[in-house]
Protein backbone atom coordinates (compact mmCIF):
# COMPACT_ATOMS: atom_id res chain seq x y z
CA UNK A 1 0.00 0.00 0.00
CA UNK A 2 1.48 3.52 -1.05
CA UNK A 3 0.85 7.04 0.16
CA UNK A 4 -1.87 8.12 -1.13
CA UNK A 5 -1.41 11.06 -3.27
CA UNK A 6 -3.99 13.86 -2.88
CA UNK A 7 -4.05 16.16 -5.36
CA UNK A 8 -4.83 19.90 -4.39
CA UNK A 9 -7.20 22.22 -5.69
CA UNK A 10 -5.63 23.33 -8.35
CA UNK A 11 -4.50 20.46 -9.75
CA UNK A 12 -8.25 19.05 -9.53
CA UNK A 13 -9.51 21.99 -11.68
CA UNK A 14 -6.22 21.16 -14.03
CA UNK A 15 -7.42 18.04 -14.93
CA UNK A 16 -11.41 19.26 -15.15
CA UNK A 17 -10.24 21.13 -17.75
CA UNK A 18 -8.94 18.73 -19.51
CA UNK A 19 -11.28 15.58 -18.93
CA UNK A 20 -14.99 16.18 -17.71
CA UNK A 21 -14.85 12.74 -15.57
CA UNK A 22 -11.80 14.84 -13.45
CA UNK A 23 -14.49 17.16 -12.68
CA UNK A 24 -16.43 14.51 -10.58
CA UNK A 25 -13.66 14.79 -8.01
CA UNK A 26 -14.28 18.49 -7.12
CA UNK A 27 -17.33 17.76 -6.48
CA UNK A 28 -16.95 14.99 -4.39
CA UNK A 29 -14.93 16.87 -2.06
CA UNK A 30 -16.68 19.94 -2.02
CA UNK A 31 -20.35 18.87 -2.19
CA UNK A 32 -20.39 18.12 1.71
CA UNK A 33 -19.47 21.32 2.74
CA UNK A 34 -21.50 23.37 0.02
CA UNK A 35 -24.57 21.63 1.23
CA UNK A 36 -23.97 22.81 4.20
CA UNK A 37 -23.68 26.46 3.19
CA UNK A 38 -26.46 25.99 1.24
CA UNK A 39 -28.46 24.83 3.95
CA UNK A 40 -26.48 27.82 6.46
CA UNK A 41 -28.24 30.38 3.85
CA UNK A 42 -31.57 29.50 4.64
CA UNK A 43 -32.29 26.49 1.86
CA UNK A 44 -34.84 23.76 3.78
CA UNK A 45 -36.09 21.62 1.41
CA UNK A 46 -33.94 18.74 0.18
CA UNK A 47 -35.20 18.79 -3.23
CA UNK A 48 -34.55 22.11 -3.65
CA UNK A 49 -30.88 22.17 -1.74
CA UNK A 50 -29.83 19.11 -4.78
CA UNK A 51 -31.51 21.10 -7.44
CA UNK A 52 -29.17 24.10 -5.84
CA UNK A 53 -26.05 22.00 -5.68
CA UNK A 54 -26.54 20.91 -8.82
CA UNK A 55 -26.63 24.28 -10.37
CA UNK A 56 -23.55 25.45 -8.58
CA UNK A 57 -21.24 22.68 -9.83
CA UNK A 58 -22.03 23.07 -12.99
CA UNK A 59 -21.72 26.61 -12.95
CA UNK A 60 -18.31 26.07 -11.41
CA UNK A 61 -17.47 23.68 -14.26
CA UNK A 62 -18.82 26.30 -16.90
CA UNK A 63 -16.32 29.26 -15.57
CA UNK A 64 -13.71 26.95 -14.50
CA UNK A 65 -11.57 29.06 -17.12
CA UNK A 66 -12.19 32.13 -14.78
CA UNK A 67 -10.67 30.97 -11.93
CA UNK A 68 -7.32 32.79 -10.88
CA UNK A 69 -5.16 30.57 -9.13
CA UNK A 70 -3.83 33.24 -6.91
CA UNK A 71 -7.63 32.60 -5.27
CA UNK A 72 -8.40 30.44 -2.57
CA UNK A 73 -10.29 27.45 -4.42
CA UNK A 74 -12.76 27.36 -1.82
CA UNK A 75 -13.18 30.62 -1.41
CA UNK A 76 -14.30 31.03 -5.26
CA UNK A 77 -16.32 27.88 -5.06
CA UNK A 78 -17.90 29.27 -1.95
CA UNK A 79 -18.57 32.77 -4.09
CA UNK A 80 -20.83 30.91 -6.40
CA UNK A 81 -22.50 29.51 -3.93
CA UNK A 82 -23.47 32.46 -2.66
CA UNK A 83 -24.63 34.15 -5.69
CA UNK A 84 -26.62 31.21 -6.72
CA UNK A 85 -28.26 30.25 -3.69
CA UNK A 86 -29.36 33.83 -3.27
CA UNK A 87 -30.31 34.03 -6.64
CA UNK A 88 -32.37 31.34 -6.29
CA UNK A 89 -34.46 32.66 -3.15
CA UNK A 90 -34.79 35.96 -5.59
CA UNK A 91 -35.75 33.97 -8.62
CA UNK A 92 -38.14 31.62 -6.69
CA UNK A 93 -39.42 34.31 -4.18
CA UNK A 94 -38.44 31.77 -1.35
CA UNK A 95 -37.77 33.73 1.91
CA UNK A 96 -34.40 31.90 3.73
CA UNK A 97 -34.54 29.93 6.72
CA UNK A 98 -31.70 29.72 8.87
CA UNK A 99 -31.09 26.50 10.46
CA UNK A 100 -32.22 25.60 13.91
CA UNK A 101 -30.86 22.96 16.23
CA UNK A 102 -27.10 22.34 17.18
CA UNK A 103 -25.56 24.42 14.65
CA UNK A 104 -27.39 27.46 16.34
CA UNK A 105 -26.19 26.71 19.35
CA UNK A 106 -22.22 26.30 17.95
CA UNK A 107 -22.92 29.70 16.26
CA UNK A 108 -24.29 31.32 19.12
CA UNK A 109 -21.32 29.96 21.21
CA UNK A 110 -18.68 31.64 19.00
CA UNK A 111 -20.52 34.25 18.54
CA UNK A 112 -20.71 34.72 22.01
CA UNK A 113 -17.18 34.17 22.72
CA UNK A 114 -15.67 36.75 20.35
CA UNK A 115 -17.94 39.91 21.62
CA UNK A 116 -17.01 39.38 25.41
CA UNK A 117 -20.80 39.77 26.60
CA UNK A 118 -20.85 36.03 27.62
CA UNK A 119 -20.75 34.20 31.02
CA UNK A 120 -22.38 31.61 29.87
CA UNK A 121 -24.48 29.67 27.67
CA UNK A 122 -27.92 29.26 29.47
CA UNK A 123 -30.13 26.44 29.18
CA UNK A 124 -33.03 29.46 28.49
CA UNK A 125 -31.80 29.70 25.30
CA UNK A 126 -33.45 27.77 22.32
CA UNK A 127 -32.96 27.12 18.75
CA UNK A 128 -36.10 29.23 17.73
CA UNK A 129 -34.80 32.35 19.53
CA UNK A 130 -31.60 32.83 17.71
CA UNK A 131 -33.48 31.15 14.36
CA UNK A 132 -35.62 34.16 14.54
CA UNK A 133 -33.13 36.37 15.57
CA UNK A 134 -31.40 35.58 12.59
CA UNK A 135 -34.02 35.75 10.47
CA UNK A 136 -34.61 39.57 11.36
CA UNK A 137 -31.19 40.87 10.36
CA UNK A 138 -30.31 41.81 6.99
CA UNK A 139 -29.19 39.64 4.50
CA UNK A 140 -25.36 41.57 4.48
CA UNK A 141 -25.21 40.71 8.35
CA UNK A 142 -26.25 37.02 8.64
CA UNK A 143 -23.82 36.24 5.41
CA UNK A 144 -20.70 36.90 7.31
CA UNK A 145 -21.89 36.01 10.71
CA UNK A 146 -22.60 32.33 8.66
CA UNK A 147 -19.24 32.63 6.81
CA UNK A 148 -17.58 33.71 10.48
CA UNK A 149 -19.27 31.06 12.82
CA UNK A 150 -20.87 28.45 11.21
CA UNK A 151 -17.79 28.24 8.16
CA UNK A 152 -15.26 30.03 9.99
CA UNK A 153 -13.89 31.43 7.49
CA UNK A 154 -11.30 34.38 8.34
CA UNK A 155 -11.88 37.93 7.40
CA UNK A 156 -9.80 37.59 4.06
CA UNK A 157 -11.82 34.73 3.05
CA UNK A 158 -14.94 36.31 3.55
CA UNK A 159 -13.99 39.01 1.28
CA UNK A 160 -13.20 37.34 -1.27
CA UNK A 161 -16.38 35.09 -1.09
CA UNK A 162 -18.83 38.11 -1.00
CA UNK A 163 -16.71 40.22 -2.76
CA UNK A 164 -16.56 43.16 -0.35
CA UNK A 165 -13.42 44.56 1.25
CA UNK A 166 -11.52 43.40 4.16
CA UNK A 167 -12.53 46.43 6.23
CA UNK A 168 -16.29 45.99 5.75
CA UNK A 169 -16.17 42.41 6.65
CA UNK A 170 -15.28 43.73 10.12
CA UNK A 171 -17.51 46.52 10.46
CA UNK A 172 -20.77 44.36 8.87
CA UNK A 173 -19.53 41.37 11.29
CA UNK A 174 -19.41 43.86 14.37
CA UNK A 175 -22.45 45.38 13.49
CA UNK A 176 -24.45 41.81 12.53
CA UNK A 177 -22.80 40.97 16.64
CA UNK A 178 -24.63 43.93 17.91
CA UNK A 179 -27.98 43.73 16.17
CA UNK A 180 -28.17 40.38 17.30
CA UNK A 181 -27.32 41.36 20.96
CA UNK A 182 -30.29 44.07 20.32
CA UNK A 183 -32.54 41.21 19.45
CA UNK A 184 -31.47 38.99 21.60
CA UNK A 185 -31.93 42.32 24.21
CA UNK A 186 -35.49 42.77 23.14
CA UNK A 187 -36.44 39.66 23.53
CA UNK A 188 -35.03 39.54 27.20
CA UNK A 189 -32.87 36.80 26.87
CA UNK A 190 -29.68 37.68 29.00
CA UNK A 191 -26.03 36.13 27.48
CA UNK B 1 -24.90 9.76 -1.78
CA UNK B 2 -21.86 11.63 -2.78
CA UNK B 3 -21.24 9.52 -5.67
CA UNK B 4 -24.91 10.17 -6.80
CA UNK B 5 -24.58 13.27 -6.92
CA UNK B 6 -21.02 13.78 -8.92
CA UNK B 7 -22.04 11.14 -11.04
CA UNK B 8 -25.62 12.84 -11.73
CA UNK B 9 -24.26 16.33 -12.53
CA UNK B 10 -21.10 14.86 -14.94
CA UNK B 11 -23.87 12.66 -16.72
CA UNK B 12 -26.06 16.22 -16.79
CA UNK B 13 -22.28 17.85 -18.61
CA UNK B 14 -22.30 15.55 -20.69
CA UNK B 15 -25.83 15.15 -22.12
CA UNK B 16 -26.22 19.05 -22.16
CA UNK B 17 -22.11 19.36 -23.89
CA UNK B 18 -21.58 21.90 -21.73
CA UNK B 19 -18.23 23.11 -22.09
CA UNK B 20 -16.13 25.54 -19.71
CA UNK B 21 -16.66 28.92 -21.54
CA UNK B 22 -13.15 29.71 -23.23
CA UNK B 23 -10.41 31.84 -21.59
CA UNK B 24 -10.25 34.61 -23.76
CA UNK B 25 -13.83 35.53 -22.82
CA UNK B 26 -12.85 36.17 -19.05
CA UNK B 27 -9.77 37.69 -20.81
CA UNK B 28 -11.84 40.41 -22.85
CA UNK B 29 -14.49 40.95 -19.99
CA UNK B 30 -10.92 41.99 -18.11
CA UNK B 31 -9.84 44.15 -20.63
CA UNK B 32 -13.14 45.52 -21.52
CA UNK B 33 -13.68 46.87 -17.44
CA UNK B 34 -9.93 48.10 -17.40
CA UNK B 35 -10.20 50.14 -20.77
CA UNK B 36 -13.51 51.50 -19.56
CA UNK B 37 -11.93 52.45 -16.16
CA UNK B 38 -8.74 54.00 -17.74
CA UNK B 39 -10.95 55.51 -20.51
CA UNK B 40 -13.72 57.49 -18.28
CA UNK B 41 -10.44 58.61 -16.08
CA UNK B 42 -9.51 60.20 -19.08
CA UNK B 43 -12.63 61.93 -19.80
CA UNK B 44 -12.95 62.50 -16.36
CA UNK B 45 -9.56 64.55 -16.56
CA UNK B 46 -10.95 66.45 -19.46
CA UNK B 47 -14.06 67.21 -17.66
CA UNK B 48 -11.96 69.04 -14.80
CA UNK B 49 -10.09 70.86 -17.46
CA UNK B 50 -12.89 72.08 -18.99
CA UNK B 51 -13.84 72.99 -15.88
CA UNK B 52 -10.94 74.75 -14.75
CA UNK B 53 -11.23 76.69 -18.17
CA UNK B 54 -14.47 77.73 -17.53
CA UNK B 55 -13.65 79.15 -13.82
CA UNK B 56 -10.88 80.97 -15.49
CA UNK B 57 -12.25 82.27 -18.14
CA UNK B 58 -15.27 83.49 -16.45
CA UNK B 59 -15.37 87.31 -16.59
CA UNK B 60 -16.15 88.85 -12.97
CA UNK B 61 -16.34 92.39 -14.49
CA UNK B 62 -19.97 91.83 -16.32
CA UNK B 63 -21.96 91.60 -12.88
CA UNK B 64 -21.21 94.87 -12.12
CA UNK B 65 -22.68 96.09 -15.20
CA UNK B 66 -25.61 93.68 -14.88
CA UNK B 67 -25.79 94.30 -11.17
CA UNK B 68 -25.44 91.19 -9.80
CA UNK B 69 -24.48 90.04 -6.12
CA UNK B 70 -20.93 88.12 -5.96
CA UNK B 71 -23.24 84.79 -5.01
CA UNK B 72 -25.47 85.39 -7.97
CA UNK B 73 -22.18 85.86 -10.38
CA UNK B 74 -20.83 82.69 -8.82
CA UNK B 75 -24.19 80.37 -8.98
CA UNK B 76 -24.48 81.39 -12.70
CA UNK B 77 -20.63 80.39 -13.10
CA UNK B 78 -20.75 76.57 -11.62
CA UNK B 79 -20.56 74.50 -14.83
CA UNK B 80 -23.25 72.61 -13.63
CA UNK B 81 -23.10 70.23 -16.86
CA UNK B 82 -19.27 69.36 -16.14
CA UNK B 83 -19.54 68.64 -12.59
CA UNK B 84 -22.62 66.18 -13.52
CA UNK B 85 -20.74 64.76 -16.14
CA UNK B 86 -17.65 64.20 -13.83
CA UNK B 87 -19.97 62.57 -11.35
CA UNK B 88 -21.65 60.05 -13.86
CA UNK B 89 -17.41 59.29 -15.64
CA UNK B 90 -16.03 58.49 -12.03
CA UNK B 91 -19.22 56.35 -10.92
CA UNK B 92 -18.72 54.73 -14.47
CA UNK B 93 -15.10 54.16 -12.88
CA UNK B 94 -15.81 53.15 -9.46
CA UNK B 95 -18.21 50.36 -11.44
CA UNK B 96 -15.40 48.96 -13.68
CA UNK B 97 -12.37 48.95 -11.35
CA UNK B 98 -14.83 47.78 -8.33
CA UNK B 99 -16.08 44.81 -11.11
CA UNK B 100 -12.32 43.96 -12.32
CA UNK B 101 -10.55 40.61 -10.55
CA UNK B 102 -9.53 42.22 -7.20
CA UNK B 103 -11.41 45.75 -7.38
CA UNK B 104 -13.62 44.41 -4.75
CA UNK B 105 -10.93 44.32 -2.20
CA UNK B 106 -10.98 48.35 -2.20
CA UNK B 107 -13.23 50.23 -0.33
CA UNK B 108 -15.91 52.35 -2.42
CA UNK B 109 -14.20 55.57 -0.76
CA UNK B 110 -10.88 54.76 -1.42
CA UNK B 111 -11.86 53.76 -5.48
CA UNK B 112 -13.25 56.94 -5.95
CA UNK B 113 -10.76 59.55 -3.88
CA UNK B 114 -8.09 57.82 -6.35
CA UNK B 115 -10.30 58.43 -9.61
CA UNK B 116 -11.08 61.71 -8.28
CA UNK B 117 -7.85 62.68 -7.64
CA UNK B 118 -6.65 61.09 -10.88
CA UNK B 119 -9.00 63.43 -13.02
CA UNK B 120 -7.68 66.43 -11.22
CA UNK B 121 -4.23 65.78 -11.97
CA UNK B 122 -4.75 65.23 -15.48
CA UNK B 123 -7.52 68.01 -15.45
CA UNK B 124 -4.80 70.52 -14.96
CA UNK B 125 -2.25 68.98 -16.99
CA UNK B 126 -4.77 69.01 -20.17
CA UNK B 127 -5.87 72.44 -19.02
CA UNK B 128 -2.09 73.80 -19.06
CA UNK B 129 -2.23 72.59 -22.45
CA UNK B 130 -5.26 74.73 -23.62
CA UNK B 131 -7.12 71.36 -23.48
CA UNK B 132 -10.05 72.85 -21.73
CA UNK B 133 -11.21 75.72 -23.97
CA UNK B 134 -10.41 73.66 -27.08
CA UNK B 135 -12.88 71.34 -25.95
CA UNK B 136 -15.47 74.53 -24.97
CA UNK B 137 -15.16 75.69 -28.31
CA UNK B 138 -14.97 72.72 -30.45
CA UNK B 139 -18.57 71.76 -28.74
CA UNK B 140 -19.97 75.19 -28.89
CA UNK B 141 -19.28 74.72 -32.42
CA UNK B 142 -20.45 71.64 -33.25
CA UNK B 143 -23.34 70.97 -30.79
CA UNK B 144 -25.84 73.31 -30.52
CA UNK B 145 -27.32 73.04 -27.07
CA UNK B 146 -24.10 72.78 -25.82
CA UNK B 147 -24.10 76.70 -25.25
CA UNK B 148 -27.08 77.08 -23.18
CA UNK B 149 -25.42 74.61 -21.06
CA UNK B 150 -22.31 76.66 -19.78
CA UNK B 151 -21.88 79.98 -19.14
CA UNK B 152 -18.98 81.55 -20.14
CA UNK B 153 -17.45 85.39 -20.36
CA UNK B 154 -18.63 85.08 -23.90
CA UNK B 155 -21.93 85.00 -22.82
CA UNK B 156 -21.98 87.15 -19.87
CA UNK B 157 -20.97 89.57 -23.17
CA UNK B 158 -23.70 88.56 -25.36
CA UNK B 159 -26.83 90.52 -23.86
CA UNK B 160 -26.98 93.69 -25.62
CA UNK B 161 -30.49 94.26 -24.02
CA UNK B 162 -28.79 94.64 -20.74
CA UNK B 163 -25.73 96.71 -22.53
CA UNK B 164 -23.36 94.48 -22.47
CA UNK B 165 -22.02 93.20 -25.91
CA UNK B 166 -18.71 91.64 -27.41
CA UNK B 167 -17.73 90.25 -30.40
CA UNK B 168 -15.10 90.98 -32.85
CA UNK B 169 -14.64 94.22 -35.24
CA UNK B 170 -15.38 93.59 -38.90
CA UNK B 171 -14.98 97.03 -40.36
CA UNK B 172 -14.38 100.28 -39.40
CA UNK B 173 -17.10 102.17 -41.39
CA UNK B 174 -16.53 105.96 -39.95
CA UNK B 175 -14.55 107.48 -37.29
CA UNK B 176 -18.06 107.42 -35.47
CA UNK B 177 -18.95 103.83 -36.40
CA UNK B 178 -18.26 100.14 -37.25
CA UNK B 179 -18.92 96.90 -37.84
CA UNK B 180 -19.01 94.15 -35.29
CA UNK B 181 -19.93 90.19 -35.34
CA UNK B 182 -20.96 89.18 -32.07
CA UNK B 183 -19.63 85.87 -30.79
CA UNK B 184 -22.98 84.00 -31.79
CA UNK B 185 -22.19 85.32 -35.55
CA UNK B 186 -24.69 88.01 -35.64
CA UNK B 187 -23.82 91.49 -37.31
CA UNK B 188 -23.91 94.66 -35.37
CA UNK B 189 -23.65 98.27 -36.09
CA UNK B 190 -21.41 100.02 -33.26
CA UNK B 191 -22.26 103.55 -33.15
CA UNK B 192 -19.55 105.27 -30.90
CA UNK B 193 -21.06 109.30 -31.17
CA UNK B 194 -21.38 108.71 -27.01
CA UNK B 195 -18.48 107.00 -26.07
CA UNK B 196 -16.18 108.43 -23.25
CA UNK B 197 -12.69 108.15 -24.49
CA UNK B 198 -12.59 109.06 -28.37
CA UNK B 199 -9.03 108.46 -28.74
CA UNK B 200 -9.49 104.27 -27.83
CA UNK B 201 -6.89 102.53 -29.19
CA UNK B 202 -9.25 99.52 -29.19
CA UNK B 203 -11.11 100.06 -32.06
CA UNK B 204 -9.03 98.40 -34.95
CA UNK B 205 -10.28 95.94 -37.46
CA UNK B 206 -9.79 92.67 -36.34
CA UNK B 207 -9.68 93.40 -32.62
CA UNK B 208 -11.72 91.55 -30.22
CA UNK B 209 -13.83 93.51 -27.60
CA UNK B 210 -16.40 94.15 -24.99
CA UNK B 211 -18.32 97.13 -25.19
CA UNK B 212 -20.81 98.44 -22.31
CA UNK B 213 -23.48 100.60 -23.86
CA UNK B 214 -27.43 100.75 -24.99
CA UNK B 215 -29.21 99.02 -27.76
CA UNK B 216 -30.64 100.98 -30.50
CA UNK B 217 -32.35 98.45 -32.14
CA UNK B 218 -31.91 94.80 -33.17
CA UNK B 219 -28.88 95.53 -35.58
CA UNK B 220 -28.05 98.87 -33.92
CA UNK B 221 -26.02 99.31 -30.29
CA UNK B 222 -24.64 102.62 -28.94
CA UNK B 223 -20.95 102.11 -27.66
CA UNK B 224 -20.08 104.26 -24.06
CA UNK B 225 -17.07 102.28 -23.03
CA UNK B 226 -15.42 99.50 -24.91
CA UNK B 227 -12.53 97.41 -23.88
CA UNK B 228 -10.04 95.04 -25.01
CA UNK B 229 -11.26 91.17 -24.80
CA UNK B 230 -9.59 89.98 -21.88
CA UNK B 231 -9.34 93.14 -19.85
Amino acid sequence: MGVQNIKTDQELVSDAKKNKDDFAEIIRRYQSPLRRYVVRLGCRDSHEVDDVLQDIFIKVYVNLNEYDYDLKFSSWVYRITHNETISFFRKNNVRPMPVATEEELRLFENIADETDFTQSLDAKINSGILRSALMELEEQYRDVLVLRFFEEKNYSEISDILKIPVGTVGTLLNRGKKRLNDIFATKNINL
Amino acid sequence: MTNELSEKIIEEIKKQGIEPRPRWQFILKRWVLWSLAIFSTILGGIAIAVIIFLFIDHDASARVYLAQSAVEDILLAIPYFWFVTLAVLTGVTKYAVRHTKLGYRYAITRIVATVLISSIFLGITLNAMDVGEQVQDFLVETVPSYDALTYTSKDAWLQPAKGLLGGTITAIISPEEFKLLDFHKKSWHIDTNELQDKNDMTIKQGAVVKIIGTQKDNSTFRAGQIFPWGN
